[in-house]
């Protein structure tokens, strides 16, 4: 630089004037300067937002994004795989409801099964689902890249994060199969991948769940506020779904045993009580943010519940007779769970586990039910099922009767057949899970009677194809490498 | 939850005053050492006088002189050539001298904005030589980057509007004055609110993806007028993304954005240029890539003091409605559907038969763009001041209610101060250029209330209230609560810049230029629970949006200009610094259960803060050499490295140039033989620009915090994005060739210039499968995508009398655009939206055969033959669909300017061709419950039907219906013919204005779209969308007068 200067200087020095040579070599300089400097363009960092290499530095802000995971599953205005979706459009798409504006085409596909892959619902579902796991996987690459956290939150962090994906990849395949399996963040790669087949996911699930059950507390600590986080026996349910859906049924058995001899949960003393905020048989009951609008309801209860006002409004979707037939007489799941208006001189009726809806539904108004995601009953059925398929027919009925008896029923008699058995097994489900997180649509298919099961009740043929949901014809526009469910 | 750090902005607002010093010590480029070295060596050159040429030399004597305007100013830099080349150039005071000059030698005085002169030396030695402003049309002042230039001797292609074309239209947004009248350039108002952002599209579209936003650089009197964009709401025209200009809060506007143009005064702009060639881009580098657009405001004039005021008023129209059907059609048509769905009219099929009286009818059209707008504007300026200072100092208030508006409207108080100052010996001049303006604007949201159902029930019930019951059981398409939800913006906008500038030397200049503007906004928007429906526990919100930005510029530059060797060099080399802060601030109360509480956000049971906040800083060092040889060849080079705060380390720079040059061929002896040529120019250029418009940090991948409640006891923490580190710059380059004629002594001008832009490594958001986590990222694209262009300019000055006066200035442009390649384009999201080598306005449709008189179905070409209709939107199956390209095939304005005595006349004709949607085919069939054209009437009804529209039906897919809609029948002529402006002007003659002491007076009639010609189906063949409303015409009368 100072070589270069002297060579200038005679040339500079034709300047006559000491002051222009001033001005002049400023100015020059200047200018020079604002052509190379990288640190002129250095900017600070905008005071609204954090960059992803700060976010696991600290316990708070790591648990911060934690708790986001569980903030986006639960709130969101249109139904999402966790929020409502699995329960609506899985229960229009098998025999448990009925939609009531048949010129509403987008939720129609779903009741005709009728899918189209440009359905924006189904758009929806996935983006949503994949946003959500994108945010497990970068939890879990931050608590894991970062040293600076507690070593226990550190673990039980990444543990909850691990539960929460697969949790959401167990949803994804019972509606579109295979689905691409992603755990890292890196977009040039994961926004390429290819689906990978349902068996290899879930072997991932089940060792993903396994390891987490290992590592997670029974209690509830890190995330203050209920059973509103992934603890250890959610992990335990998920695995007891997981091993229902592969067949082991011993994996079941053992998985429900363990929930059900902890004595962390009981059934609620009524149907009506289910629901409730704080319910005893809850093991994850995701709580809204009741400061906006409508989030003191469940979108179960915003969807489902019809408006109240002078004018009757029909309910988006009722319940069809088929089902309502299948509620044995004296069912007090029926009198607390389904509610009927009278439209146009018919009678529908319609589900209402949740019972805050559009009516109730205010900012800020009081959040009377939690959102619940698992229950202690759904594991009395599953163990039910496991103990059926290990021959265990009195054992089954046993878990039966603990359902049926809060349902106010009659208990079965412990020496029914196996034919029976079977039957009341699947029976209790249909009534004791309907129009709930899409369980009857997972049975039928886990079953394999779904095509012969819809196709009779709903009086109209439902082919193979449309047992899978289609993938979204956007991702297949994205992303070459994807390819879609036959059919469609 | 993190709240608004307010001592942010002072924090770091010292460093990088710092960051300047810092750099006075420590950067010393070899770029400036090299300006330098040749500048000094070409400065030692420049001083030698001319070497003697011939004979004794008694006969040769040193002439010395001075050069001054008409207004007695001395002209510094006023180049002098003598017959060979050679030449030299005024000083700061307009003197020059020659050492050895013979009688016979002939001085070629040449000054930008001047008509030349020639001077026979003979036997003076001292001349004083006064210069007149040019009248022709080649030598007028044009504004270029850094400088001014002209039409005869540039070598760019920059187009111009100037203050005369500015006064004739009654527009508050004055960047509305382009359309028509800069060939190349098309603007589209986003909303049709007069505060709405606008669409500014300089030769083409360039982006492969519409959601980034690309705009020109718009640089106010040496300012950019650039906030940032951090506001998450997006509006969408016409393929691109449209900034929201001076409202960054995050809050949406019922006018989607508000432009900061709003807040310019039009009757303050002298000028408006259009920079869109390489050649005159390139000096501003990487932010040229969307073309620039310079605005120059009025300056002060020595002489007496005049006084000038302006005052018009008028109104406002929507003279075009569109045939819809009256409410026994609707009825029948509704009725139709039903029948043909095997419906009962019953209330749940059809409850607008049902509920709703059948005998009512309300012309929805009439009620939602019906009305009048008006529109007043007053200008007052004062100019004076001696040749040392001069001033100008300008007010302007504007105010214009929009037809849609229920209250208040759109107004806009403005002043502005222009100061010269020059030290006696003209050293040094300041130049200092402020404006400052308020604006403000009630608006409310408009639903598209004009395809309502004719019969639909009233909008206020007996007491005055909103008629939500009346409405039911279709209260959800009762949009008329927001005519209770006031909506208002206002906004402040300081602009100023300081340029002082110091002679150093003979030729030689330093200048600085500071820059500083400024803008603050409020809006608010009110939802009272009296405007909502009563049935669902209506609560109170109220929502305020705060944007602060500032942006500071610094522009050292030193300029040369002189004549070394055979021909005169120019020389600029500069350097910038600009920092630019945004900030954005929402406040959302709600839950309010009382109106009363309404108007104070403290009271808000629920309240939500969303802040924005980003800083941009840019800098860049630039250079520009122009020689000229005898006034016949002229190359001029740009260079400029630029640096961006919007990139990673290490990609923050890059490198950007060009190549102008141009030939005045009639300048040369063998054009002598065609003498009815009086100028005749080709010129070519070649150059890079580049862009840097993706918000920023984009290279980081950023967590927020949720805006809403909490998650137990934690607040939650999102991640917002993708980031790709690798960004770098984009690159845009453009070739141009351009032919310009004057012809009959310059009665007729011509320009025809083609171009060719290739833009590249495109900055977009590319869409990717959400699979990933997020729907698309920030990232270069490697496509490809080429603009290719012709633009004819023609001026005719048919007759040039006294009394008479006939001018027409016409302008045509044509604009090809195609995706040129995109490597792998197969695994790209683009494939089944784009083709390679077809536009970029590719849209594909279904070929529309006819209705199927057997069942009234519409019926489509099945292209591949597979038996089915198919539409394919990902590009992997059978698509039955065939590409229809939707932009103007071409578009342009013929502006006849007429004056006889005390009258003149300018009429814009403004027309385009090309196809669009048409009203008849809508996303709502017909049969659904909304209104329809009465076309539709011609519907299918029973076999045999041959018709237009098919079998009504209630389920848009139950039949062909809803392909229609994916078409070619939506699809047809839009062109048309505008007269977007007349204007007649009467003077008072000179002896009325002598007995009431005027300087001028003239009165005054301004019609703004007085006429449309089209065949287009629909309301506006711009707007092409049933429902919203048509350009209004606007009508205005008024009179200024000069004391």
């Amino acid at each position: 630089m100072t070589n270069k200067l002297t060579l200038c200087a005679p040339i500079l020095v034709r300047f006559q004037c000491r002051n222009r040579l001033l001005v002049a070599g400023l100015l020059t300089s200047l200018i020079g300067g604002l052509a190379g400097c990288e640190k002129i363009v250095e900017v600070p960092l905008p005071a609204t937002s954090i960059p992803q290499s700060m976010v696991f530095t600290t316990d708070q802000e790591a648990i911060s994004a934690l708790a986001g995971t569980y903030y986006r599953m639960v709130n969101s205005n249109t139904p999402t795989l966790i929020n409502g979706g699995m329960t609506i459009y899985s229960a229009l798409a098998s025999d448990e409801l009925v939609v009531f504006d048949k010129s509403n085409t987008a939720y129609l596909q779903y009741y005709q099964n009728n899918l189209q892959a440009n359905n924006p619902f189904i758009a929806y579902l996935w983006e949503n689902s994949y946003q959500l796991i994108y945010q497990f996987n970068a939890i879990l690459e931050g608590v894991h890249s970062n040293h600076t956290l507690t070593p226990a939150i550190q673990e039980q962090i990444a543990a909850q994060a691990m539960v929460g994906r697969a949790f959401i990849y167990y949803q994804l395949t019972t509606l579109f199969g295979a689905v691409p399996y992603i755990t890292i963040t890196d977009w040039r790669t994961t926004t390429i991948r290819k689906r990978e087949p349902v068996e290899r996911v879930y072997s991932q699930l089940i060792a993903d769940l396994k390891e987490a059950e290992q590592r997670l507390p029974a209690s509830y600590n890190l995330i203050t506020g209920g059973k509103t986080s992934f603890n250890k026996w959610a992990a335990t349910a998920l695995l007891a779904r997981l091993h229902a859906i592969t067949g082991n049924w011993q994996g079941v058995l053992t998985a429900c045993d363990k929930i059900m001899n902890s004595g962390d949960y009981a059934l609620a003393a009524t149907p009506a009580g289910v629901f409730h905020l704080n319910s005893p048989e809850a093991i994850l009951q995701l709580k809204q943010d009741n400061t906006t609008y409508s989030f003191n309801a469940t979108r179960e209860g915003m969807f489902l519940l019809p408006i109240d006002g002078l004018f009757p409004f029909p309910p988006f979707a009722y319940l069809p007779q088929k089902l309502l037939l299948d509620f044995e007489s004296g069912d007090q799941r029926f009198t607390d769970w389904t509610q009927s208006r009278e439209i146009d001189s018919r009678l529908l009726h319609y589900p209402a586990k949740y019972k805050v809806g559009p009516s109730q539904a205010e900012p800020g108004g009081q959040i009377q039910e939690g959102y619940m995601v698992l229950r202690l009953a759904e594991i009395v059925l599953l163990r039910a099922e496991a103990r059926f398929r290990l021959d265990d027919i009195s054992g089954a009925i046993d878990d039966l009767n603990l359902i049926r008896q809060r349902a106010t029923l009659k208990p079965l008699p412990t020496d029914l057949q196996e034919a029976e058995t079977l039957r009341a097994v699947q029976q209790e489900r249909r009534i004791e899970l309907f129009c709930e997180w899409g369980h009857r649509w997972v049975d039928l298919n886990r079953w394999g009677v779904a095509e012969t099961i819809l196709s009779i009740n709903k009086s109209a043929p439902v082919s193979r194809n449309a047992l899978l949901f289609p993938i979204p014809a956007n991702e297949l526009m994205s992303n070459p490498n994807l390819d879609q469910n036959t059919g469609y | 939850m993190k709240t608004a750090e307010s001592g942010h902005v002072a924090r770091s607002a010292a460093p990088h005053f710092y960051t300047i010093i810092h750099l006075y010590l420590h950067f010393v480029m070899k770029l400036v050492i090299s300006i330098l070295l040749i500048l000094s060596i070409l400065f030692t050159q420049a001083q030698q006088p001319p070497p003697p040429t011939t004979s004794a030399a008694n006969t040769r004597h040193q002439v010395s002189g001075k050069v001054i305007n008409h207004r007695g100013e001395p002209l510094a830099r006023v180049s002098i050539t003598l017959r060979n080349g050679s030449g030299t150039v005024t000083d700061a005071q307009g003197q020059f001298t020659f050492a050895h000059l013979q009688p016979s030698d002939i001085l070629h005085i040449s000054f930008v904005g001047y008509a030349e002169q020639r001077i026979v030396v003979g036997s003076r030695n001292n001349l004083v030589i006064t210069l007149q402003p040019t009248s022709n049309h080649l030598d007028e002042v044009v504004v270029q980057g850094y400088g001014i230039t002209n039409r005869r001797t540039g070598t760019g292609n920059i187009s111009r509007v100037t203050a005369e074309e500015i006064e004739k239209q009654p527009v508050i947004n004055v960047m509305q004055i382009l359309q028509g009248r800069s060939a190349g350039t098309s603007i589209t108002n986003v909303s049709g609110a007069v505060s709405a952002s606008l669409s500014i599209v300089v030769r083409g579209l360039t982006g492969i993806e519409p959601s980034v936003i690309r705009e020109p650089l718009y640089i106010v009197d040496g300012v950019p007028l650039t906030p940032l964009n951090l506001s998450p709401v997006q509006t969408t025209v016409g393929g691109t993304t449209i900034s929201q200009g001076t409202i960054q809060s995050g809050m949406a506007s019922p006018a989607g954005g508000q432009s900061p143009f709003f807040n310019i005064n039009a009757a303050d702009v002298e000028s408006i240029e259009v920079l869109k060639d390489a050649d005159a881009t390139a000096i501003y580098g990487s932010r040229a890539a969307n073309g620039v657009i310079l605005i120059t405001m009025k300056k002060g004039k020595a002489g007496k003091t005049v006084t000038d005021l302006n005052v018009y008023t008028g109104f406002s129209k929507v003279t075009r409605f569109f045939p819809l059907l009256n409410t026994a059609q609707y009825v029948q048509l509704r009725k139709a559907a039903l029948l043909n769905d095997g419906l009962p009219l019953d209330l749940f099929s059809a409850p607008d038969l049902v509920a709703w009286d059948t005998t009512r009818y309300t012309d929805w059209q009439r009620y939602a763009f019906g009305g009048s707008g008006r529109v007043v504007n007053a200008q007052l300026s004062l100019t004076g001041g001696t040749t040392q200072t001069n001033f100008r100092l300008g007010a302007g208030y504007n105010y214009q209610r929009d037809i849609a508006a229920i209250s208040g409207g759109n107004q806009r108080g403005s002043l502005s101060l222009a100061l010269q100052h020059k030290t006696p010996r003209q050293k040094l001049i300041i130049d200092l250029s402020t404006q400052y303006s308020i604006t403000s604007s009630n608006l409310i949201y408009n639903g598209t209330t004009a395809l309502l159902p004719p019969n639909a029930p009233a909008v206020f019930d007996r007491q005055g209230k909103l008629n939500y019951s009346g409405w039911t059981p279709l209260v959800n398409s009762f949009m008329f609560g927001s005519l209770l939800q006031p909506y208002e913006a206002s906004t402040s906008l300081l602009n100023s810049n300081l340029v002082l500038t110091y002679n150093l030397a003979r030729g030689w200049t330093a200048r600085v230029n500071l820059g500083y503007n400024n803008s603050f906004s409020r809006q608010s928007h009110t939802i009272p629970i009296t405007s909502l429906n009563p049935d669902l526990n209506p609560r109170g919100s109220l929502t305020f949006g705060r944007t602060f930005f500032h942006n500071l510029i610094t522009e050292p530059q030193i300029e040369y200009t002189g004549f070394v060797g055979p021909g005169k060099l120019s020389a600029l080399g500069g350097g910038t610094y600009q920092s630019n802060k945004t900030n954005g601030l929402l406040n959302a109360g709600s839950n309010y259960t009382s109106d009363l509480l309404l108007g104070s956000i403290n009271a808000a049971p629920t309240k939500v803060v969303v802040e924005n906040d980003a800083q941009y800083k840019y800098t860049g060092g630039f250079l520009r050499l122009s020689y000229n040889l005898f006034d016949k060849y002229v190359i001029n080079l740009n260079g400029r490295r630029d640096g961006s705060s919007r990139f990673g380390a290490g990609k923050r720079f890059g490198n950007f140039g060009s190549i102008g040059t141009a030939w005045i061929f009639s300048a040369e002896r063998f054009m002598k033989g065609l003498p009815f040529v009086s100028f005749g120019k080709l010129r070519g250029s070649y150059g890079v620009t580049g862009s840097d418009q993706i918000g920023d940090y984009a290279y980081l991948s950023l967590w927020v915090f949720g805006t809403g409640g909490r998650y137990g006891d934690h607040s939650p923490l999102f991640p917002t994005r993708f980031a790709d580190t690798l960004l770098h710059w984009e690159q845009n380059r453009k070739l141009e060739g351009a032919l310009q004629l004057g012809l009959f002594k310059d009665r007729i001008n011509l320009e025809v210039a083609y171009y060719r832009n290739r833009c590249n490594n495109q900055l977009i958001s590319l869409p990717v499968a959400t699979q990933g986590g997020f729907a698309n990222v920030i990232t270069n694209a490697p496509a490809n995508v080429q603009n290719t262009g012709l633009e004819i300019l023609a001026t005719v000055h048919a007759i040039r009398q006294t009394n008479w006066q006939l001018t027409t200035r016409l302008n045509l442009s044509v604009n090809r655009n195609k995706l040129l390649s995109y490597p792998n384009f197969e695994q790209s999201p683009y494939k089944g939206r784009y083709e390679i080598g077809k536009p970029l306005n590719i849209q594909k449709y279904l070929q529309f055969t006819g209705i199927d008189p057997a069942t009234g179905e519409y019926n489509f070409a099945d292209r591949n033959g597979d038996g089915q209709i198919s539409i394919d939107l990902t590009g992997n199956t059978v698509d039955d669909r065939a590409p229809v390209i939707l932009a103007p095939r071409w578009e342009g304005g013929i502006t006849t300017e007429l004056s006889y005595r005390q009258w003149s006349l300018s009429v814009l004709f403004y027309c385009r061709q090309q196809k669009g949607f048409n009203a008849l085919v809508s996303a709502e069939q017909p049969g659904a419950r909304t209104n329809q054209p009465t076309a539709v009437m011609n519907y299918w009804q029973k076999e045999g039907d041959r018709t237009t529209t098919g079998k009504p039906t209630v389920y848009p897919t139950t039949s062909g219906t809803n392909y229609a809609y994916y078409s070619d029948a939506r699809i047809s002529d839009a062109s048309f013919i505008r007269l977007q402006n007349l204007s007649l002007y009467w003077n008072f003659p000179d002896r009325t204005l002598q007995k009431l002491h005027l300087g001028s007076l003239r009165l005054f009639l301004q019609g703004e779209n007085l006429l449309l010609i089209t065949r287009y189906k629909g309301n506006d063949p711009e707007v092409q969308q049933l429902g919203a409303m048509p350009r209004p015409a606007i009508i205005t009368a008024g009179l200024s007068c000069k004391l």
